[in-house]
């Protein structure tokens, strides 16, 4: 979603846009996660496999 | 609590209604007397009961809790109403029946009619968003009761139910519950059933018990997990405490708290040491993703013509920026998760509980949610998100328990975390502090709303 518009998967599901109020909370959100993304995205993780025995050891309801 | 009504607890209604001295008649139409006046100025309760007590009781079992009503927040199909998700509309998916939680409640006897408003959707750490307006903290109108599930704290801490049932995706139990003053259980993911909850699709969300006390706090756990909870034999206990990564940036009175509760358990032969917890830089956003990404495929067209047009601009915006996180954050997310996880379970290795503040600041302002850290002024929502997403993000169990109170009187509570599927061992440690600092910030009787005194009626 480029500034101000909706596009893509969120289209497809009806939404078309951001009225002025939406627009400055999405612009809140963009500041908020910028700095914490960049950090993040300097995290390596290619080598982390996604399977976990400590999750798995969760008792299922 | 109402006029002429003097037993408080979740056990000691129990036991009242087990013993004839009550009926549950009376102590519902007790419970729906002081919800209405509460709701009137927190916004805490969505609905109440307005059908055939006769046929809730007969649908009950004859369980430990037989007949006390309680509090449950507005996520659950219920059998007289649709959950509402701090919304102004049910939700529109046909019901199967009482949500696997309510069954839980009901096969112990308790009767959930008292739905409890949440932050909308569930997506704030604060409760000043939702469809009725802000939910104010009972001890202090003008600060936020917490969220999601404010309503839920804000009816047990104001005395007006025993307990209730939260849910807690990102620190949606144990935020408003150390806000509030009052003991809050996340369980283990996966240890109570989903079905008929509105956020059961997610990896991060489980539901849980909240209560004024440990004790209260167990019995409606035990319904809740459909097992015993009892305390385990006492052992020698070994607290982790990561000052480097989640006690270093905290407000004066809550670190003083914290740090005294530590004490009191040290002094009741619990021993303390300092742990570092490794990759814990960036729970804030992992937890902003999972939580955030998780709900998209929830939404539909219809969804969003009919229901999203009608939410607050916060939560419209929200929703609709998180369709900006692309797949490659939502998938190192994951990654990371196990990443956080592994270091977590190898930190289980030499500790039994890891201690951290609940949140580093106490209830802030329904006006403006920020918070004054040392660091500087912040958001309430992240500064509480990188306390609390520990446990969503691993899914380990863990505990607010109270340990003090600010200069204002505002509620200070310890987040107490232990190995997957060890409640038992956090309910028996909240209990020894409980007993270790005589139960000084255990609620007891009506709450004594300090700027609002109809409360305490």
């Amino acid at each position: 979603m480029t500034e101000g518009e909706t596009r893509g998967e969120a289209e497809m599901v009806g939404i078309r846009g951001l009225d002025p109020d939406e627009r400055r909370v999405a612009v809140s959100a963009r500041a908020l996660m910028a700095p914490l993304t960049e950090a993040f995205m300097a995290v390596p993780l290619a080598a982390v496999p996604i399977e976990d025995a400590a999750y798995d050891r969760a008792p299922r309801a | 609590m109402s006029a002429g009504l003097e037993v408080h607890g979740l056990g000691a209604q129990a036991a009242a209604v087990a013993g004839g001295e009550i009926s549950p008649g009376r102590l519902f139409e007790a419970a729906r007397e002081v919800c209405d006046a509460l709701d009137a100025y927190t916004n805490a309760v969505s609905a109440v009961f307005d059908g055939d007590l006769e046929r809730e009781l007969a649908a009950a079992g004859d369980g430990p809790l037989r007949g006390v009503t309680v509090g449950i927040k507005d996520m659950f199909d219920c059998s007289w109403r649709r959950p509402h998700d701090g919304t102004p509309v049910p939700v529109a998916a046909p019901a199967a029946g009482p949500a696997g939680a309510v069954r839980r409640l009901q096969e112990a006897g308790a009767l959930p009619l008292v739905a409890a408003n949440l932050h909308e959707l569930g997506v704030g750490t604060t409760g000043h968003i939702s469809a009725k307006g802000p939910i104010r903290n009972p001890l202090a109108l003008d600060r936020c009761a917490g969220g999601s599930s404010g309503g839920s704290a804000a009816v047990v801490a104001a005395g007006a139910l025993p307990a209730a049932v939260g849910t807690d995706a990102a620190g949606s139990i144990r935020i408003p519950a150390a806000y509030c003053g009052i003991v809050g259980l996340k369980p283990t993911w996966g240890a109570v059933p989903v079905d008929g909850y509105t956020g059961g699709y997610s990896t991060m969300g489980v539901i849980g018990p909240m209560a004024r006390d440990a004790a209260d706090c167990r019995l409606l756990g035990e319904a809740l997990l459909g097992r015993p909870l009892a305390a385990p034999e006492p052992a020698p206990l070994r607290i982790g405490v990561p000052r480097r990564s989640h006690w270093s940036d905290v407000d004066g009175a809550v670190l003083a708290a914290c740090e005294e509760a530590l004490d009191a358990l040290r002094a009741d032969g619990a021993e303390v040491r300092e742990v570092e917890l490794a990759d814990t830089e960036h729970l804030v956003l992992a937890a902003i993703v999972a939580t955030g990404t998780e709900r998209l495929p929830q939404l539909d067209a219809d969804w969003v013509e009919t229901v999203l047009p009608r939410l607050h601009p916060s939560t419209r915006g929200l929703i609709k920026s998180r369709f900006e996180l692309s797949a490659n954050l939502v998938q190192r997310v994951a990654r990371y998760r196990a990443l956080v996880r592994r270091g977590l379970a190898r930190t289980f290795e030499t500790v039994d509980v890891l201690a951290m503040p609940t949140v580093p600041t106490t209830a802030p302002p329904v006006e403006r949610p920020r918070v004054q850290l040392p660091s500087g002024p912040a958001s309430a929502d992240a500064s509480a998100l990188h306390y609390a997403a520990l446990a969503n993000l691993t899914g380990v169990p863990a505990i607010s328990v109270p340990c003090g109170r600010d200069a204002e009187g505002l509620p200070i509570g310890i987040c107490l975390h232990a190995r997957w599927g060890e409640e038992a061992a956090l309910l028996a440690l909240a209990e020894r502090l409980e007993r270790s600092t005589e139960r000084a910030f255990v609620l007891s009787g009506p709450a004594a709303a300090p700027n609002h005194p109809e409360v305490s009626r």
